[in-house]
């Protein structure tokens, strides 16, 4: 007889229905599996054999064949052991087939114990679109799984446990499952790890009140959260770029059961649960410019989740931009574009999600001190060009906002406190609110996204508002796609002020963010 | 189409005499003009050792040159780039009284407007300067309209591409000197600037065309822009600056030095006022450069600034807080003012577009 066990393989962050066929032969003791899997796959064999023994079961003696149908496809990752293993116990019982309504998954330890895997949220989400409801998972992922709405999950700490579960028939399962959720629920909540989807810091406490002046830096911030620009800032070193941006994690609106979703299945299938205390907290992912080009967009084999991925739904924030090799930088136009990266996987393409907004820091030039004035700059004219041009130009295409920032004197520093994030943080959601209401139906759901055809209908500008655009482009002189910029930043201004229409003063306040078109603010000719 | 023969004996008469002036007028009068030197040097008559070491003679064969020469010329000739050596009438007047002038000058353009000219300024400052500095040259150079000036200068960025433009816009002569050849354009994003010479002015260089700008040749080529004009003007420079290379050039061959004063603590500007500390003459209005020049002197005056009417509230405090200032960012207006960071972005974008303010790097707003 063959059993059949359903378990799921992880490619990029989809996951993806794998059978595991298991025939016991008459014949010479042998343990083979087939099925296209890697490296990881043909180890579990010593594995399963380990933990088989160890947990007092019995190997069954025979010419052992395991399959991982469909077998045309790679398979790799250390969630078939539990799967090959129950499907090996399960040969020989009275009803081998019985198994395939539950989705099985999880890694064995040599001492018959199941470790957590990568991928599991993918996984029960995958399971779900096929119809499967009951899922059996390693201790370790039960809190990511629980994620998933309509499941029943099992939670298993080894090997013994799981074959036992999966005797249990429907309306048992379910209820072992419910007590299983509630002594969870009890042993003190989910949460059991703060590191966020941040990764290495926690922003929480980072406040736009503790920041002492840079206004008009503030103010930018606030509508590119607000409209989903990306924002690019050039200043002195010390000015504050860096901890305007981390400022910036805090007055953006916490992502929605959708979104979360999406994130958490990114981050599942990397294994980095990321559970914050604030849960719904959008990621923001620090760069660091001696990044790699496959670190940052993903890729590889097994394909590795990148940065821009990692930032799905949440922020990317590009530090010393300028010092990253050009070759890295550019590689961003493109998931710029079309808020997903394609990557090669063992020649399959796949699509990983990666919607996010850029905010990128840069020194005007390699001194760093070209906007302090009075002979700081220490840089050769034809040097502080060519430092501008690491950024290409059709890199800044794609940056909507653009500030320029100088150090703060002591002086100039007013005693009082400005704003708290969270004031600024529910005009944000406010002005959120609107555009959702707005691109009801469409696939974007702020400014910064919009496409033409929407261009057209939400950002058409009243005569007198045409009309001082009109004159700025004459003297300030900007091409069509400038001009389409500032119109979208322009709505953005409308809709924090909830202003149906774009008036003239959002026009004039949206050209101050226009920026230079390179990054040092023009030529000194 | 340039006459092959006679520069390609001025050519080779400035290599071979290791561009001495005194020994080459000397031969030109011995054996009757370049060309008779040529000649003499064909029939093996000249007796090289008189004036130079045979150390130097077993470097460079004159023979060997000749070839050089004629090769270099032909290939000038074809490229449709002009030569004047120092004998001709275009050679710039005044740069032919210096002591170090070049004995040949490339160039591309009208040279002959320079010696028709009434009077030539010769224009310099760094090139990493600042926005008065920038702004107020362009503005004295406009002041000299009409008055056929030539204005000679570098074309490097900062200044020397400020002074350009401006007598370019204002429809006056324009020369570069540049240090690479007169095909070599250098820097690059003066691209613009040097098609519009070349139509409207003159582009020069005693460098062979297709030379790269080398960096010893650009103090050699600061003598000759100061060695063109009656008198030069340094618009800003810091201590140690390109410009007073130029600046001594002129001195040493007996013109004029004018320069423009800074703030006492701009760095940008502190070589100007060491010049002025030195006895330079201190320019601060226009009439200033005329009366120099040797023109009539002109009435002084200023132009007030005019608060226009049709401004808001807003906009009013913020252009009067720049032009108290001169120069202001956004963070120092919300602080003097008080005034909300989103009120005043929208002031300066008004102010830029009906042109009173102009923004600089760094975020900053001048006056107009």
């Amino acid at each position: 007889m063959v059993s059949k066990i359903t378990t799921f393989g992880l490619s990029g962050t989809r996951s993806f229905r794998v059978t595991v066929e298991t025939d016991i032969a008459k014949g010479i003791p042998y343990f083979e599996i087939v099925g296209l899997g890697s490296e990881t796959v043909r180890e579990s064999r010593k594995r399963i054999k380990s933990a088989v023994a160890n947990r007092g079961f019995q190997l069954p003696l025979g010419h052992v064949t395991q399959n991982l149908a469909p077998a045309d496809v790679r398979k790799t990752g250390t969630g078939f052991d539990l799967p090959l293993a129950a499907g090996l116990l399960k040969a020989r019982s009275d009803s081998p087939g019985a198994y395939e309504h539950i989705g099985v998954i999880g890694e064995l330890s040599l001492d018959g114990s199941v470790v957590p895997v990568k991928g599991v949220l993918p996984a029960v989400a995958c399971g779900r679109s096929e119809g499967i409801t009951d899922f059996i998972v390693p201790e370790g992922n039960y809190e990511e799984a629980c994620m998933c709405p309509g499941v029943n999950v099992y939670p298993v700490g080894d090997l013994k446990d799981a074959i036992d579960a999966m005797e249990l028939k429907g309306g048992e399962f379910r209820e072992a499952c419910a007590s299983k959720r509630e002594a969870f629920g009890k042993d003190g909540g989910l949460s059991s790890r703060a590191d966020g989807f941040g990764g290495n810091e926690d922003l929480t406490h980072y406040d736009f009140a503790d920041v002492y002046g840079q206004k008009g830096a503030k103010r930018a911030l606030e509508i590119a959260a607000a409209g989903k620009h990306n924002v690019l800032m050039t200043g002195s070193p010390g000015c504050g770029k860096t901890l305007l941006a981390k400022c910036f994690a805090g007055i953006l609106p916490d992502l929605s059961y959708e979104e979360f979703f999406e994130v958490m299945q990114v981050y599942s299938s990397c294994g980095l649960p990321g559970f914050a205390e604030n849960r719904m907290a959008r990621p923001f992912r620090t760069i660091h410019h001696g990044i790699t080009k496959s670190a940052l967009l993903g890729g590889g084999r097994p394909v590795e989740i990148g940065e821009v991925s990692l930032a799905h739904c949440g922020v990317i924030f590009f530090d010393e931009l300028s010092e990253t090799p050009k070759s890295v930088v550019e590689t961003l136009r493109q998931p710029l574009e079309d808020k997903k990266v394609f990557v090669n996987n063992y020649g399959t393409r796949e699509v990983l999600p990666a919607d996010f907004i850029f905010i990128g820091a840069a020194n005007p030039c390699a001194c760093g001190n070209l906007y302090e004035g009075s002979g700081r700059c220490t840089c050769k004219p034809g040097e502080v060009a060519k430092y501008a041009s690491r950024i290409s130009g059709a890199l800044l295409d794609r940056i909507d906002i653009k500030i320029v920032m100088r150090s703060v004197s002591g002086d100039k520093i007013g005693a009082e406190r400005d704003e708290p994030s969270s004031v600024i943080r529910e005009r944000v959601i406010k002005a959120r609110e609107i555009q959702r209401e707005r691109y009801a139906g469409e696939r974007f759901s702020a400014n910064g996204d919009i496409d033409n055809v929407s261009y057209v209908k939400a950002c058409s500008l009243t005569a007198p508002s045409r009309k001082i655009l009109e004159k700025a482009a004459d003297s300030m002189g900007f091409s069509v796609r400038s001009y389409e910029k500032i119109v979208k930043v322009a709505r953005t201004i409308a809709d924090l002020d909830g202003r149906d229409s774009i008036s003239q003063d959002d026009i004039l306040e949206s050209l101050s963010y226009r920026g230079p078109e390179n990054a040092s603010g023009g030529g000194l000719s | 189409m340039i006459d092959v023969n006679r520069y390609a004996a001025y050519y080779w008469l400035n290599r071979i005499t290791r561009g001495n002036e005194f020994t080459q007028e000397d031969l030109k009068a011995k054996f009757g003009g370049a060309e008779g030197v040529w000649n003499a040097a064909v029939k093996d008559e000249i007796d090289y050792t008189s004036f130079i070491s045979e150390k130097n003679l077993e470097k460079c064969d004159p023979k060997e040159i000749m070839k050089v020469s004629l090769w270099v010329m032909k290939k000038v000739s074809e490229s449709g780039i002009g030569v004047v050596c120092r004998d001709d009438e275009d050679y710039p007047e005044l740069l032919r009284e210096t002591q170090v002038s070049p004995a040949i000058l490339f160039y591309e353009g009208n040279i002959g407007k320079i010696n028709r000219s009434k009077s030539r300024l010769a224009v310099v400052g760094s090139r990493k300067c600042t926005y008065y500095g920038r702004d107020m040259c362009s503005k004295l150079v406009t002041g000299l309209k009409g008055k056929n000036i030539c204005i000679v200068s570098g074309m490097a960025r900062g200044i020397d591409a400020a002074a350009h433009r401006a007598a370019l816009d204002a429809g006056m002569f324009t020369a570069a000197v540049l240090a690479s050849g007169t095909d070599v354009v250098y820097p690059e994003e003066n691209r613009g600037l040097y098609n519009k010479i070349k139509e409207a002015g003159v582009i020069i260089s005693e460098q062979i065309p297709g030379t790269q700008p080398l960096k010893n040749y650009f103090p050699a080529r600061n003598r000759i822009i100061a060695g063109i004009a009656e008198a030069t003007f340094v618009a800003e420079a810091g201590a140690s600056s390109g410009a007073q290379i130029t600046a001594n050039c002129a001195l040493n061959a007996g013109r004029d030095l004018l320069v423009m004063p800074h703030r006492i603590d701009s760095v940008e500007g502190a070589g100007c006022n060491d010049m002025i500390k030195d006895g330079a003459m201190c320019v601060t209005s226009h009439a200033d450069i005329l009366l120099a020049l040797g023109f009539e002197p002109e009435e002084r005056k200023n132009e007030p600034y005019l608060m226009p009417e049709a401004l808001d509230q807003n906009q009013l405090k913020v252009l009067s807080f720049i032009r108290k200032n001169r120069e202001a960012d956004e963070d120092e207006i919300a602080f003097e003012t008080g005034i909300k960071s989103q009120e005043i972005k929208r002031a300066l974008s008004a102010l830029e577009i009906f042109g009173f303010v102009k923004k600089d790097i760094g975020g900053k707003f001048c006056a107009k």
